[in-house]
């Protein structure tokens, strides 16, 4: 019978089960997080697809680099199956991250107004670059887990979102206090004066992406460069750091030391950035190229869209796919040559006297961020024409492209918004066999959303212009 | 939630009595032939209380007054004698070749007469397996079980083999069964990392039921349906695989020895049909920096040209079966010795069995030492007790990668490997020559490339540095106290054990092209399943028609898993694989813990021994769910109805034309819980960065560590995912048995399955867990087994045909959710798809075609052009067959199983980079004179016209069917018939046996999977499959190793 009890009693045990067990607590993961561990994450991931998955791919398309052949990266193919997981990453590792990192701070007492602003401020830069690259795209609705089927909103909506955006973190920063700090920052290191310059920085390229679509933007772009306080140095510059330790480097350089063991043999110069250097009598073309392994010194041979590589064909500067280089957000240059843009088109005061000076500064700027020295860069400089009503939109444009030659997304983008369509500068040509009759204007929407979000709009070509792309 | 103990403890009250007066009977049981039966099973009837008669076939029990004594032998007619007040009984056994009686083990051990089952069980006899020996003993129950699917996914030494009962069950976790041996279950896990992990450059580590020993098992039951297994708890609803291992017998000796000693060969069945004549190049241009066949006529290529190495060479020459001469053939020697004994006291078993094993991929090895030891001890009349426990010890190494995207996949180097080249050379030269692409600054040994540029390394460089090599420590096993309260009532408790630890380590030396600086990976497992039960077992004969057993019994679960991994990249000695060697570590751990609490009971009715009546249900309690909804209950009913013993004198049955009919149906419910960990909103702390580049960023960067929000919404209100299923079936034996048929019908429908639905990853999330989804499985299964001859002489032909169709149908899935895809190959451009009202298919982008289905051709290029994306086939086929045929004379015996599938397709991407690499065979017929690809041009006006283009080239051609444009075209119908197993046995007759000083005699020969009859895949064996056992869907192909063809021969002998 005492058995017959046990039986009875241990099934008995079994009614109460795991009432105030923890058993089913993970202990692979946490339930309570520091926004600031959200927020290194979300940054380190969104540089790496910046100078990583969105470098090739767009580099190629846009005829910035030549592909040779190489990879199956036809520039002609207009290639956008190599940018597969940018679209879902940023939304899912960068967005959301940043969306909760706010929610944490924002439930958190004392609340950490700083913290919100920078991640407020990368917020806005991850929406506005994504929107630069697709268009339309969930903005209001997204990255909350809240709505099943997030609305596209208009690239309009999303760009003057992410300004008002700016406005709010702007408004939440405080340097005399702490907000999200080193190492966690990986961006300044905790400086809420320098994520102010950037976010007004931001600001005004955002606002130039969208002046020509919309010229009322022209009056914000004029009161950001009057009141200053933007990036005002290479120190100011927005960038994420690589190391020269497994795993920590720059994947520009990676790529080539894994596959090609440091010989750089996969991304050629191409004809429109070379023949506009030449043009320019640039000094720099051996910063931006190196020889082929089939060529003689100082014997520099560009490749057009559709050319295999030979071995006299020039390749991107190895110097410039270092592992300890950084990934430029916002540069000095990038900042001095929209100023000048500012200035000569009226935006601001201070007529073309001024626009040339930021224009030669922001020139000087680049060609030693390249590597050029100082006094070559100066003389360069110098020489450049005086900005003119006549001349200013060709030279500032070239000038603003050819900075941006290490930065394929903002070179793209600067590219499209220079010129009406068919009159862009640098002027390109639709590579013969492309699948549409002109250049690539957009990233199309990937199948993972079309597939499960009925909203994402359909029937798009890629030369199809965006919004912004007057 | 109280019901279950309330009926237990209403049925000890009504059946508690006081036990009645023993005495002691004895007797002899003979065989017709009047020869000493040991072993017998004489039991009283109504009760588990009996004995087995000991060597010369005399047994002595304790009977209570009025009982009958049963006696029972596998192979004998069971037999019932009422003692009366004799307390000497002998007894004649009568041979019976129907079987009407054989017994069955079924859930938690016990043992049953199979007609009394409601369900579908079959049975395959250890002595099958032993026959012809396959390292996995899952591979030898191919094509003789109905209802269930064995496919072998690869030829990689200890690779493995994928078992599928009744269909797919689930859109989120693979369908394999549960495994139980000898009441407890053991893992059958096969963890190979990620989907993305095994898609790109996988190994196939085998699943750990392969670490079972076929000679220590005694039978094999498969529990097809949930009916069958409803007392194992959820797991069980894909089926249960119950393995009993072998005891200790009576024999004629005290000990009883036996040795059973294997060989065999295995060389690759099937290698792709490569071509000859062409070089490596482009458009018929010689160019040694590429690899493949697409250059000029070898034989035209005469003048000083750079080979592949970059040295000059004086014309190019031809090097046939560079693929097939790649293959090595490997050995398998297995050698097991068992000692085993037993008296009415007791009995005894020990094993060890010792197994080595080199594959058909140069250095590949699997060896595997396996002890055995069962021993069950009666204490007293009432009380005995048994203990196992089995030790394996699994060592590997050289195991090739699979898929593609690493630098080490072998079938994608073999498949660049021009005709040029011989492979001699690279045998003979694993290092690359000065003149071959050499990095700047590169000091140090470097992999020969197979193409001067560099790219893909030496495939004999890959095998002999860049190894995957694991070993696993694995204990299983158990002890059981059985107690005889009353005679009518048995009190058993059983505890048991899996676990093992298993050390993974894979290397990738300085030197390989693609990973410079060398790299290794580390990964510890370790499993733990824990089980107890305590079952009280009732047996009483209520009236003289009616006899009742009740089985209630409570259960505890526990699974824990334990895993930790390094990446070590960087090496700064070369093959040194140390941490601390390494530029970079990255460590990663995971633990996991789940329990569940079960009570159940199981009654049976049996009417005059042709009516059984079966009712089960069980009450789970698990650790997964919400807490305030982790309780779920679930029953089954089942009925038997042997239409032979209710009218025996119906003129069919009394003529022996209908031997034996048995009915059979039941309805069961299974409920089931969820992963562990699954419901809380958490933050996962991140050990890398990545993007498409593979170029991982490693946390902590700047001294800065990372964490992410979860990407899977947590379910609200999750209910546990359940099973319902139908079964009908019936058992018929014709003319004494030669003729006999097994019909199932079964239906089973799951629903509220827990899955993870993808979202628009705009909503910041990949997916949402909920309850949604449903899939049925209808399907029928026969078994026609056949004597078509049998002579005086003692000749015997017997035939199985054993048939299953199985219509998987996904019935719906979310609102608003039109497909799921439960397996993304992104790669490969391809997926498994599940669809409403489809079963599962692979997608992908199809050719163009007009209105009518044709293929639409650019009128520009002569091509194909790549349409919408489409559904391109079930995985699963429509039926299949394996019909075997055995003959027996004079202890000869010769068997053969030939296995058939019909429907369902293969997606094949070595077919493709074959062709689209131009070393096919069919790339170079009719000196690739261009053609014009049947299809249709359409006309400005929007109508078609035949196509009258020819094909820009033949190289364009081939070009555009690679898988990365389109999988159409490497998809095919995955039917085939092979000759699966030859075997020929020849036992030494007793009378030559006994004038040596052995027992008893055995020799085979055997060859295993020897001829691919019919097959619609070209270039591959059909079967192969990359996601392996633990990924949803089959039929896609990706750098598989070929599989192995084996042969031979098996001696076995007793003292």
């Amino acid at each position: 019978m005492k058995k017959i009890l046990y039986i009875g009693l241990l099934a008995l045990t079994a009614t109460g089960c795991f009432k105030n067990s923890d058993l089913n607590i993970d202990p692979n993961r946490s339930i309570t997080v520091d926004p600031s561990l959200l927020f290194s994450g979300a940054s380190t991931q969104f540089s790496l697809l910046r100078v990583g998955e969105l470098t090739w791919p767009v580099a190629l398309m846009s005829q910035m680099w030549a592909s040779g052949g190489r990879w199956g990266l036809e520039q002609a193919k207009y290639d956008q199956t190599r940018i597969r997981s940018v679209w879902g990453r940023t939304y899912t590792d960068v967005l959301k991250n940043l969306e909760v990192a706010i929610k944490v701070a924002e439930s958190t007492q004392p609340v950490n107004k700083n913290a919100l602003a920078q991640c407020k401020i990368m917020k806005a830069f991850a929406y506005s670059q994504t929107s630069l690259l697709w268009g339309d795209i969930p903005f209001t609705d997204a990255a909350k887990g809240t709505v099943d089927l997030p609305k596209f909103d208009k690239q309009v909506d999303v760009l003057n979102g992410t300004i008002a955006l700016l406005d709010e973190a702007i408004a939440q920063i405080d340097p005399a206090s702490k907000g999200i700090i080193a190492p966690n920052d990986l961006y300044y290191g905790g400086d809420m004066t320098k994520w102010r310059k950037f976010a007004n920085s931001l600001k005004l390229r955002i606002l130039f992406s969208m002046v020509d679509a919309d010229p009322s933007k022209g009056t914000a772009i004029g009161q950001l460069v009057t009141a200053g306080n933007m990036i005002a140095s290479t120190t100011d510059a927005m960038q994420f750091q690589y190391y020269n330790q497994p795993g920590r480097q720059n994947p520009r350089y990676s790529f080539t030391a894994i596959f090609r063991g440091g010989v750089q043999s996969d991304w050629y110069c191409s004809n429109v950035v070379y023949n506009l250097l030449t043009s320019l009598n640039d000094p720099r073309i051996p910063y931006f190229y190196q020889v082929g392994p089939g060529a003689a010194a100082n014997e520099y041979v560009a490749l057009n869209t559709v050319e295999n590589y030979t071995p006299k064909s020039s390749l991107v500067n190895m110097n410039l796919l270092k592992p300890d280089l950084p990934e430029v957000s916002f540069s000095y240059s990038e900042q001095l040559l929209l100023e000048a843009e500012a200035i000569a088109r009226g935006f601001a005061t201070g007529g073309f006297d001024l626009a040339t000076q930021r224009m030669r500064a922001g020139v000087r700027a680049s060609l030693v961020s390249f590597g050029v020295p100082a006094a070559q860069s100066d003389t360069y400089a110098n020489q450049l024409p005086a900005l003119t009503a006549a001349n200013y939109k060709t030279v500032l444009a070239q000038q603003q492209y050819l900075d941006l030659f290490m930065r394929p997304v903002e070179g793209w983008v600067q590219n499209r918004r220079s010129g009406a369509i068919g009159q862009e500068i640098p002027a390109m040509t639709t590579p013969a066999g492309a699948p549409v009759a002109g250049l690539v204007r957009r990233l199309l929407y990937r199948s993972e959303e079309i597939n499960s979000n009925p909203n994402t709009p359909t029937g798009l070509a890629v030369d199809a212009p965006l919004w912004f792309d007057k | 939630m109280k019901q279950p103990v309330l009926i237990f403890l209403l049925l000890i009250g009504i059946l508690l009595r006081v036990q009645a007066q023993n005495r002691t009977i004895t007797g002899r049981v003979s065989s017709p032939e009047n020869e000493d039966m040991p072993g017998v099973s004489v039991v009283i009837k109504g009760t588990t209380t009996g004995t087995v008669t000991i060597a010369n076939g005399t047994y002595q029990l304790a009977v209570p007054a009025k009982s009958t004594l049963v006696f029972s032998f596998i192979g004998y007619k069971t037999m019932e004698v009422a003692p009366g007040d004799q307390t000497t009984v002998d007894v004649k056994l009568v041979a019976d070749l129907t079987n009407l009686d054989e017994v069955v083990v079924t859930a938690n051990a016990i043992v049953r007469e199979k007609k009394e089952l409601g369900y579908a069980v079959s049975t395959v006899g250890g002595s099958e397996l032993i026959k012809a020996r396959d390292p996995n003993v899952l591979n030898s129950m191919a094509g003789r079980v109905a209802g269930v699917r064995i496919s072998q996914q690869s030829g990689s030494v200890g690779g493995s083999t994928k078992v599928m009962i009744r269909g797919a069950n689930s859109l989120s976790s693979s369908s394999e069964p549960l495994f139980v041996v000898d009441g407890v279950p053991i893992s059958n896990s096969s963890f190979n990392g990620s989907e993305t992990d095994i898609v790109t450059g996988g190994v196939d580590v085998g699943n750990r039921a392969g670490d079972l020993n076929p000679d220590d098992i005694e039978s094999m039951n498969v529990l097809k349906g949930a009916a069958a297994s409803a007392l194992y708890g959820s797991r069980a609803r894909n089926g249960v695989i119950v393995i009993t291992t072998k005891r200790g017998k009576v024999g004629s000796k005290k000990m009883n020895i036996s040795v059973n000693s294997s060989y065999r060969t295995d060389n690759v069945l099937r290698v792709p049909d490569t071509q000859t004549e062409y070089a490596q190049g482009n458009l018929g241009v010689y160019n040694p920096r590429l690899g493949n066949g697409w250059g000029p006529a070898i034989s035209s290529v005469t003048g000083p040209v750079l080979d592949y190495t970059g040295a000059t060479v004086q014309g190019l020459t031809a090097h046939p079966d560079n693929w097939k001469n790649f293959f090595v053939t490997g050995h398998t020697v297995i050698n097991s010795v068992s000692l085993d004994g037993a008296s009415d006291q007791g009995d005894y078993r020990i094993g060890f069995t010792n197994l080595n094993q080199t594959g058909t991929v140069p250095g590949s090895k699997l060896g595997r030492n396996t002890f055995a030891i069962n021993a069950g001890r009666k204490i007293t009349d009432k009380l005995t007790s048994r203990v196992w426990l089995n030790y394996v010890r699994t060592t590997s190494d050289g195991r090739p990668q699979q898929g593609s995207n690493t630098t080490n996949i072998l079938s994608t180097i073999l498949a660049g490997l021009s005709p040029t080249i011989d492979i001699n050379d690279l045998r003979n030269n694993l290092f690359a020559p000065a003149t071959q692409s050499v990095p700047t600054g590169w000091t140090g040994d470097l992999a020969r490339a197979i193409d001067l540029d560099g790219i893909q390394n030496n495939p004999y460089f890959v095998t002999a540095f860049n190894k995957f090599s694991n070993s696993v420590d694995r204990v299983y096993g158990g002890t059981s106290l059985s107690y005889d309260v009353a005679p009518w009532f048995n009190v058993t408790g059983r505890v048991g054990t899996d676990f093992f630890t298993e050390n993974r380590r894979s290397t990738t030396r300085r030197g390989t092209r693609g990973r410079l600086n060398g790299q290794f990976d580390t990964n510890e497992i370790y499993e733990r399943e824990l089980q107890s039960d305590l079952i009280g077992t009732i047996t009483r004969k209520i009236s003289d028609d009616w006899t009742f057993k009740g089985i209630v019994g409570h259960q505890f679960n526990q699974r824990t898993i334990r895993r930790s991994r390094v990446l070590s990249d960087g090496l700064n000695i070369d093959q040194l694989y140390t941490f601390a060697n390494a530029q970079s570590n990255v460590a990663s751990n995971f633990y996991s813990r789940r329990e569940i609490f079960g009570v159940y009971g199981d009654f049976s009715f049996d009417y005059r021994n042709f009516l059984f009546l079966n009712v089960t249900g069980r009450n789970d309690w698990s650790s997964t769910l919400p807490v305030n909804n982790n309780s779920y209950f679930y029953p089954s009913v089942s009925a038997s109805f042997i239409l032979t013993e209710a009218f025996p004198n119906m003129g069919i049955v009394k003529n022996n034309v209908l031997s034996y009919a048995k009915l059979r149906a039941n309805y069961a419910n299974v409920g089931s819980d969820e992963d562990p960990y699954q419901l809380a909103f958490t933050y996962n702390p991140l050990t890398q960065a990545s993007d498409i580049y593979t170029f991982n960023i490693l946390y902590p960067i700047g001294g800065a560590s990372a964490f992410g929000a979860t990407n899977v919404l947590p379910p609200t209100n999750l209910r546990p995912q359940q099973q319902t299923s139908f079964e009908f079936g019936t058992e018929l034996k014709f003319f004494g048995g030669r003729l006999g048929l097994d019909l199932t019908y079964y239906r089973n429908l799951n629903y509220d399955q827990i899955i993870s639905i993808a979202v628009p990853q705009s909503t910041g999330y990949s997916a949402r867990r909920l309850n949604v989804g449903e899939i049925s499985n209808t399907g029928v299964e026969a078994m026609l087994s056949v004597t078509p001859l049998k002579t005086r002489s003692g000749f015997r032909w017997d035939a199985t045909f054993n048939f299953n169709r199985n219509r998987n149908r996904v019935e719906s899935l979310a609102d608003g959710l039109t497909e799921f895809v439960t397996t993304s190959g992104d790669g490969f451009g391809i997926f498994v798809v599940a669809k409403p009202g489809e079963t599962f298919n692979i997608q992908g982008v199809g050719w163009l075609r007009d209105p009518q289905g044709n293929i639409v051709i650019n009128p520009s290029t002569g091509l194909r052009t790549p349409g919408p994306r489409r559904l391109l086939g079930n995985i699963y086929p429509d039926w299949t067959l394996g019909i075997n045929n055995s003959f027996s004379f004079k202890g000869f015996d010769f068997n053969f199983l030939i296995d058939m599938r019909k429907g369902g397709v293969i997606n094949s991407q070595t077919v493709g980079i074959v062709r689209s690499g131009g070393l096919a065979v069919e790339t170079a017929v009719n000196n690739r004179t261009p053609f014009i690809d049947p299809g249709v041009i359409r006309n400005a006006d929007g109508t078609y016209r035949p196509n009258d283009v020819p094909v820009a080239s033949v190289q364009q051609y081939w070009s555009q069917l690679d898988n990365s444009v389109s999988p159409e075209t490497n998809t095919f119908d995955g039917s085939y018939t092979k000759l699966r197993e030859v075997r020929i046995a020849y036992n030494l007759p007793r009378t030559l046996v006994n004038k040596t000083p052995f027992g008893s005699i055995a020799f085979g020969v055997e060859g295993r999977n020897l001829w691919i009859i019919h097959s619609n895949v070209p270039h591959i064996d059909p079967e192969a499959n990359v996601l392996g056992t633990g990924l949803i869907g089959e039929g896609l192909e990706r750098g598989s190793i070929p599989s192995s063809r084996s042969i031979g021969a098996n001696l076995r002998f007793t003292f």
